[in-house]
C-alpha cells in the first residue's frame, strides 16, 4: 500500500520543526517557566557533580599544560606584587585621609555589601560569555535583578532567573545587557552593553567627556540597578561611533567570563 | 515507570549539557551532548520514536538555559532525520562494531558542522543570541574531535536506560498473575 506524505518520516519532521518554530516565536514563559524550575531541581546534584568533577579535572590539565610557563609566570607576579605592595601604601594613606575627609563634610562611609558565594555548576554552551548558571537560588534569598561579582568587587552580571537551588546569571557580555557607566580617571559617563556574547563595549558617551585606553570602567550607580563603583573593566580602542554622536570602546574585562568558578551575589549593601 | 526512568535519563542528559563540554573548555563549543543524544536516540527508537524524547530535552534544556525555545534546536531534528535516513540507505542499521564506529564519527561531522548551520542561519534570519565567532579550520576540528568523545558516553547512558525500559516492559507482558 502506498504511504501519502503525511505519513512518511520526513512530513513528521517538518511538524516538529514547525512545533519548535511555534514555540521559539509564541516564546511561552508561563510554560517554559515552571519547566524551568522542576528540571533545575532535579537536575541540579548531577550538574553539580559534574561541574565539580569537570572543573578539578580542567584545573589539572591546566596545571600540566602551564608548567612551562610558571617560572615567567612567577617572575611577572612577583614584580607586580611588588608594585601592589607600594600602590597598596599610597592607598592606605588616601584611605584614612578620604575617611576623616568625609567624617568633616559629615557623608556617610561608603557602602560596603552583602555578599553569598556560589559557586558556577552550568554555563552556556552555543554562546559562552552569556550566561552561568550558580549553585545557589531562592532558598539563599538571591532574587532575579541582584548584582553578581567576582573577588570584592569586580561586576560581571546579574542574576536573570532564580530556581529552588540554583539561579541564572546574565553576563554582561548578554547582548541584552545594559549598565551604567563611567571611567574613574576622565569621568566619561555612558553605558556598558554585550556584544553578541562575544565582548563588552562602553558606549553613548558624549564627545565631549576623555576616553583614553587603559582608563578603567565602573558602574556609575545611575537607576539604581547596580552600586556604584564596581569595576567592570579597562577601556580599549577608543573611537567615534558611525554617526558621529557619540564616542564607544571595548572593554577588557579583568576575568574571562568562561574561566569563572567561584563568583559572589550582592544582596544587599551594608549601611 | 518507564516513564519516570526516561524522564531521569532526560535530565541527567540536561546536566551534562550544562556542566560537562562546557565547563571543560575556555572557547564557544557546539552543544555536542545534545547532537550525541539525537543520534544515539534515533539509533535505539528509531525515527517517529525517537522525536517524543527529543522534543523534550530540547524543552528542557532551552527552558533552562534560555527561558524559551531556541531557533537553532530546529538541528536536533535535522540530525535525528539524517541519522535514520544514512541508517536506512546503508549497513550503519546493523548495529555492528563499525557501524557504532560509523555513527561515533556521524557524531563528529554532526558537531562540526554545528558553526557552519549557525553562520548560515545568521545569514538567513540575523541572530543576536548566538555567538558569530569566525569559522576557522581549528575550530571545525575542535568540535568534530568532541562530537567524537562524548557520543560514546552519551550513547552508553542511553542504551542502559533503553535496556532497562526493555526489561521493565517484558516482565510486566509476561508476569504471571
Amino acid at each position: 500500500m502506498k504511504r501519502t506524505f503525511f505519513q512518511t518520516k520526513l512530513s513528521r519532521a517538518l511538524i516538529a520543526i514547525a512545533m519548535l518554530f511555534a514555540l521559539a516565536w509564541w516564546n511561552p514563559g508561563f510554560i517554559m517557566r515552571p519547566i524551568a524550575s522542576a528540571a533545575q531541581v532535579v537536575a541540579f546534584p548531577f550538574e553539580r557533580a559534574f561541574s565539580f568533577l569537570l572543573f578539578e579535572v580542567r584545573d589539572v590539565l591546566g596545571f600540566v599544560g602551564s608548567i612551562g610557563e610558571l617560572k615567567t609566570e612567577n617572575e611577572r607576579l612577583i614584580r607586580e606584587h611588588r608594585d601592589l605592595l607600594s600602590d597598596q601604601a599610597a592607598l592606605h594613606d588616601i584611605r584614612s585621609e578620604n575617611e576623616s575627609l568625609r567624617k568633616e563634610l559629615g557623608l556617610a562611609p561608603r557602602t560596603q555589601y552583602d555578599l553569598i558565594s556560589a559557586e558556577v555548576i552550568g554555563e552556556d554552551v552555543l554562546a559562552q560569555g552569556k550566561a552561568l548558571i550558580i549553585n545557589q537560588g531562592s532558598g539563599s534569598d538571591i532574587s532575579v535583578g541582584m548584582p553578581v561579582v567576582v573577588g570584592k568587587g569586580i561586576l560581571i552580571g546579574r542574576i536573570d532567573a532564580v530556581f529552588v537551588g540554583s539561579a541564572r546569571v546574565r553576563l554582561l557580555s548578554h547582548p541584552d545587557s545594559l549598565v551604567a557607566a563611567m571611567t574613574t580617571e576622565g569621568e566619561a559617563k555612558g553605558a556598558v552593553r554585550g556584544e553578541h556574547g562575544l565582548g563588552v563595549l562602553f558606549d553613548m558617551v558624549p564627545r565631549t567627556d576623555v576616553l583614553e585606553r587603559g582608563h578603567s570602567v565602573v558602574t556609575s550607580g545611575l537607576g539604581g540597578d547596580f552600586p556604584r563603583g564596581l569595576l567592570i573593566g579597562t577601556l580599549q580602542d577608543p573611537r567615534y561611533t558611525t554617526d558621529k554622536l557619540f564616542q564607544q570602546a571595548s572593554v577588557v574585562a579583568p576575568v574571562k567570563y568562561g574561566d569563572i568558578r567561584f563568583v559572589s551575589v550582592i544582596v544587599a549593601e551594608k549601611l | 515507570m518507564t516513564f519516570w526512568i526516561r524522564l531521569g535519563t532526560l535530565l541527567i542528559l540536561v546536566a551534562l549539557h550544562l556542566s560537562s563540554v562546557p565547563v571543560l573548555t575556555l572557547v564557544s563549543v557546539p552543544p555536542s551532548v545534545l547532537i550525541a543524544s539525537a543520534i544515539a536516540w534515533t539509533v535505539l527508537l528509531g525515527f517517529p520514536a525517537v522525536l517524543v524524547p527529543l522534543l523534550a530535552l530540547i524543552l528542557v534544556a532551552d527552558s533552562v538555559l534560555f527561558g524559551g525555545v531556541e531557533m537553532l534546536s530546529v538541528y536536533y531534528i535535522g540530525i535525528a532525520y539524517a541519522t535514520i535516513f544514512i541508517m536506512k540507505r546503508t549497513l550503519v542499521g546493523d548495529r555492528t562494531s563499525l557501524s557504532f564506529w560509523v555513527l561515533t564519527l556521524f557524531s563528529g561531522v554532526a558537531s562540526a558542522c554545528w558553526p557552519v548551520f549557525v553562520w548560515i542561519s545568521d545569514l538567513l534570519i540575523p541572530m543576536e543570541s548566538i555567538n558569530m565567532e569566525p569559522l576557522s579550520v581549528g575550530s571545525l576540528l575542535l568540535s568534530g574531535i568532541i562530537g567524537c568523545v562524548v557520543y560514546p558516553i552519551v550513547f552508553a547512558l542511553l542504551s542502559r536506560s533503553e535496556r532497562m525500559i526493555r526489561e521493565i516492559r517484558q516482565d510486566a507482558q509476561f508476569s504471571v498473575k
